[in-house]
């Protein structure tokens, strides 16, 4: 599936740190020459897997036998029978700009870094209305993307979602023993398919299963 | 008959899937399927022999991820299953008079810069594996699913370096024809060409309709015998079972295709079975064995992603170079090598297609550095590179480490350096420089300089090198000194591009040694040598008007058709006045965060101002009121940085004139060592620490990421470390961050510990015995100036 995606100089900004509206114009055009920037260096890739699930005592528990394990994943399936699995990346090419450009100074690696996370999140964004239009069309809906280290659900099965999902030769997508992937912009999602329209997703700081470690500007500590 | 012998008038068929067709025995792989060589010898056997009764001559034995880091845990070693891998294909092979490659895949752990492992620790490993192959028999080693070309590299001079069996590559391509590690199929033909592989292709990934394209790009670069080893389809994934959907029939005949383009080595890989082969292969062996060479004698080098072809003109960078430079020789004498990142980055924005290295400076390990510089600036470039020394190791040892097809720097027409250097560049797969003197020094006249270069090129085709691969410089001597020096070299180029047919280089800026308005002197020469037959100018790419001038020549030579290189180039170019004083102090100007012109101030100010004054009255001041507006929240991290940029560079001027005159430097403060902790690879935190540590004065040893406990503490007790700083972002790698603390304190030195990172927290950072805990780069001076003043 041909999925579009675009990286908003705004989203750059917030992943670089700035929390507020008001970066300098030299910040703001920086951001800007990123956001641009990171598109040439980038190959998105994604796979997205269907499984049937089934609700544990400690857990979600897939088709294939694999426990997502945590009341946080089974509080996001609780009305799901099906869930996608995904792993998107937008391949080590961006991570040799991030490089590349951190050599020519801090301010450029920052830049970089945060142009490629602005670049990972939103092709996941697409990728996700890509399968929840797809779904549509079974009269299914889509929860939203919930990935290992939300909340109680262990950061720790990274490794087996990316065996899972094969990866390692469908996206290039590996993770080292502390269950760091490369390429570093790369993310894994658990999302739960519905009979019934989810409740509308409550995205305020509080509720957010990353409040503890957030460093964005949507919660001024 | 030896497996190349076969080769030279068969077809050779090789065979299919090993793992699929275990899944489908009955019997489970599991996490080692390389295991059932010892746990089910049969069912291995099974396979061979279904495939050589399919009508395969050679099978891949069952070693696929017989490697230590795969192999971890296994209750088998790599070796054992290695041997008894060998040993059940040999004895299906006898029956059919096959023959047996020793499979080797990808060793499961990235290499450096992507990944933690050395190039040197990828040798080793792969060492291991042919060894045991060999001595278990094998016909040949057989590298394959590769991603990666520097991992590719390692196993060949593994294979090449320990045995005399031949070797046969393929690496895995995904449709935008690169594989997942960015390496192009260029890129892998002629560096794996050079490198003298016995076959190449590709397997994996794609199936053979996808691959039609890819043989054909391939047979442009090399006239190796290609080998080409498709899935059944492309993969597709339900639930969690990876599904192909090609039908005998459409593999059969995509591969026909194939094979029509010359490919005489196939066969079959994830998906495909005895049956899928056996119906190919009927196909296949009524057809004749074809000698289709597409390849034109092209002189090109590459990077693992990058190609350049030596066509038109092409720059190569000189910035990497210790002379003249002060700033740069203290970069080599402190081992700073983001200084010369920096270099490499520059030039390659000013649009530099080749860079050239050179390390040598007395009182430095030439050879250790050349190793160390070509790994940092291939982490942060993606160009082709030019060893340069005068040193037969340090060549070696440059070339061993680089990734892709690198150019000697140089040899030139003295029998003692041709023996020397010719049979590294041969080795190694590099083309090579050679320079028109010899042990009689430069000969004044051009005639003599062509016979020099053609006695280089003899001497290099004699070694096995090709002809496209001398590039010959005819040297460039002052005008001011040699007034008839000039117009003698510009002749000796156009012969040696005339009548001698070999590329060319000329360092340029030496024309103009000692004469004023160097620049025009400089730029009109290499126009004038290109003119010539000048292909590869050695400038700075960084000055504009040089390379301005390379893109009006290829403009004008009809190079660059239609100009478009040359519109884009100057389109919306604003000539801008030169820099001048902006009328601002340098308090505002780091406020600001305009770098160039922070820069320019503090040189103003050197002119009146002591060195020290500027940066004890100024710069400091500069950086604490920013520092101060960041932890009031008045501004935030993008402009804290912005203006640490700023300040750095005033303090590169200031460096540069202490440089310069021999004044005293001022005082660093420290050492302070930091590092990203074993398994955490987040590094971009960590260097914002160390750029505003140093705009402090703080002298900070950056050991970098996934660096081991033991690392951090022989560096904070060899250096006598004031403060160690440890960044973790995640809390799988707090854990490391935590046995780095303990290792420090049970080793003696009693150096506080300040730990920062995303996960951390003040009463987290107290919990794993941290001294103290440093929410940010500015915190992180606060620690520093009241643990080190």
């Amino acid at each position: 599936m041909k999925i579009n995606f675009d990286v908003d100089k705004n989203e750059v900004l917030r992943y670089s740190g700035q929390k507020d509206g008001k970066a300098t114009p030299q910040i703001e055009k920086l951001a800007e020459s990123y956001a641009e920037k990171i598109k040439e260096n980038i190959s998105p890739r994604h796979i997205a897997a269907r499984f049937n699930l089934s609700q544990m005592k400690d857990g979600v528990m897939l088709s294939n036998g694999i426990l997502l394990k945590g009341n946080d994943i089974k509080k996001h399936l609780s009305d799901c029978d099906e869930c996608y699995i995904i792993c998107a990346t937008v391949g080590i090419q961006a991570d040799s700009f991030i490089r590349s450009s951190l050599a020519m100074g801090s301010i450029y690696g920052l830049m970089a870094d945060a142009a490629a996370t602005a670049a990972v999140e939103s092709y996941c964004d697409s990728v996700e209305n890509e399968l929840r239009q797809q779904l549509k069309k079974e009269k299914l809906y889509l929860t939203w993307r919930y990935s290992p280290g939300y909340g109680d659900f262990p950061f720790t099965q990274q490794p087996e979602i990316l065996s899972m999902l094969k990866a390692d030769r469908l996206v290039g997508v590996t993770c080292n023993d502390s269950c760091i992937m490369t390429p570093s912009k790369s993310v894994t999602a658990v999302m739960g398919i519905a009979k019934n329209k989810p409740a509308a997703r409550d995205r305020t700081c509080d509720t957010c299963p990353n409040k503890d470690n957030c460093n964005f500007s949507c919660r001024q500590r | 008959m030896k497996i190349l012998d076969y080769i030279k008038d068969n077809l050779l068929f090789l065979d299919g899937a090993m793992g699929t067709v275990l899944q489908n025995s009955g019997v489970n792989p599991g996490k080692y399927p390389e295991a059932m060589n010892i746990t089910h010898p049969d069912v291995v056997y099974g396979v061979h022999d279904a495939y050589f009764a399919a009508g395969s001559k050679l099978v891949l034995t069952n070693t696929f991820g017989a490697s230590a880091h795969k192999m971890a845990g296994c209750e088998y070693t790599p070796r054992q299953v290695i041997t008894a891998g060998v040993e059940i294909a040999r004895k299906a092979a006898k029956k059919y008079d096959g023959y047996v490659a020793l499979d080797i895949g990808p060793l499961g752990q990235l290499l450096e810069p992507m990944g933690s492992l050395t190039f040197e620790q990828a040798y080793e490993d792969f060492a291991m594996q042919v060894k045991a192959g060999v001595a278990a028999g094998a016909d040949l080693v057989f590298i394959e699913t590769m991603t990666d070309l520097y991992e590719v590299k390692a196993a060949v001079l593994a294979v090449k370096e320990n045995c005399d069996l031949p070797v046969f590559t393929t690496m895995s391509f995904e449709q935008n024809m690169h594989t997942f590690a960015g390496t192009s199929l260029s890129s892998m033909a002629i560096t794996l060409d050079s490198l003298g592989v016995d076959a190449l292709g590709i397997n994996c990934s794609l199936g053979p309709v996808e691959m039609l394209p890819m043989a054909k790009e391939l047979k442009k670069w090399t006239d190796k015998p290609l080998i080409i080893k498709p899935n059944a389809g492309l993969p597709c994934l339900v639930n969690d079972k990876t599904v192909y959907n090609i039908t005998n029939e459409e593999f059969t005949s995509a591969m026909g295709e194939i094979m029509a383009l010359g490919v005489n080595i196939v066969g079959g890989c994830c998906g495909t079975n005895p049956d899928m082969l056996c119906h190919f292969f009927n196909v296949a062996k009524t057809k004749q064995k074809t000698d289709i060479c597409a390849r034109q004698p092209v002189s090109a080098v590459c990077s693992s992603g990058k190609t350049v072809v030596i066509d038109g003109v092409k720059v190569i960078g000189e910035r990497i170079n210790p002379t003249g430079k002060a700033l740069f020789k203290k970069a080599l004498e402190t081992g700073d090598l983001d200084h010369i990142a920096r270099q490499a980055v520059e030039q390659m924005n000013a649009g530099a297609h080749i860079l050239d290295i050179n390390v040598g400076h007395l009182g430095i390990d030439e050879k250790e550095m050349m190793v160390k510089v070509v790994k940092k600036v291939q982490s942060v470039c993606n160009l082709p590179l030019q060893i340069d020394s005068s040193n037969a190791d340090v060549i070696r040892a440059g070339l061993r480490v680089c990734n892709g097809k690198a150019i000697v720097n140089s040899v030139n027409g003295e029998d003692e350096k041709l023996a020397a250097i010719l049979p590294i560049v041969k080795k190694y797969g590099a083309a090579v420089l050679g320079l028109t003197l010899d042990e009689n020094g430069i000969p004044e006249k051009a005639e003599s300089r062509v016979k020099i270069a053609e006695k280089i090129l003899s001497a290099a085709m004699a070694q096995g090198i090709r002809k496209e691969d001398v590039f010959i410089d005819c040297l460039t001597l002052a005008s001011s000194a040699q007034p008839q020096g000039a117009m003698e070299t510009l002749k000796a180029v156009k012969t040696v591009s005339n009548e001698l047919g070999l590329k060319t280089t000329l360092g340029v800026s030496n024309i103009s040694f000692g004469m004023p308005n160097r620049p025009l002197l400089n730029s009109a020469f290499m126009i004038m040598a290109m003119y010539n037959g000048l292909n590869m100018p050695i400038i700075n790419p960084n000055d504009e008007m040089m390379m301005d001038a390379v893109f009006a020549y290829n403009q004008l030579s009809c190079e660059d058709a239609g100009g478009a290189d040359y519109i884009s180039r100057f389109a919306g170019r604003v000539q801008t006045a030169k820099q001048s004083d902006t009328g601002y102090t340098v308090e505002i100007l780091i406020a600001m965060g305009l770098a160039t012109e922070t820069k320019q101030a503090v040189k103003k100010l050197l002119e009146t101002v002591p060195a020290l004054e500027i940066v004890q009255k100024h710069l400091i001041p500069a950086l604490d009121a920013v520092g101060k507006d960041y932890e009031k929240g008045k501004i935030f991290l993008p402009q804290l940085m912005q203006s640490a940029e700023a300040a750095k560079m005033g303090f590169e001027a200031i460096n540069r004139h202490i440089a310069a005159t021999g004044n005293a430097d001022y005082e660093k403060k420290g050492p302070v060592v930091i590092a990203t902790v074993k398994g955490d690879v987040h590094d971009i935190g960590k260097n914002i620490v160390k750029t505003v540590m140093e705009n402090y004065g703080y002298e900070v040893i950056d050991l970098g990421k996934d660096v081991p406990s033991q690392a951090i503490v022989d560096k904070a007790v060899a250096t006598g470390a004031k403060l160690v700083g440890l960044s973790a972002l995640m809390t799988t790698t707090v854990k490391a961050m935590e046995e780095t603390i303990v290792l420090l304190k049970q080793s003696g030195c009693n150096v506080p510990v300040m730990v920062g990172g995303a996960v951390l927290t003040e009463e987290f950072s107290s919990r794993i015995g941290a001294d103290f805990y440093a929410k940010d780069a500015q915190a992180a001076v606060e620690i520093a100036r009241k643990v080190i003043g």
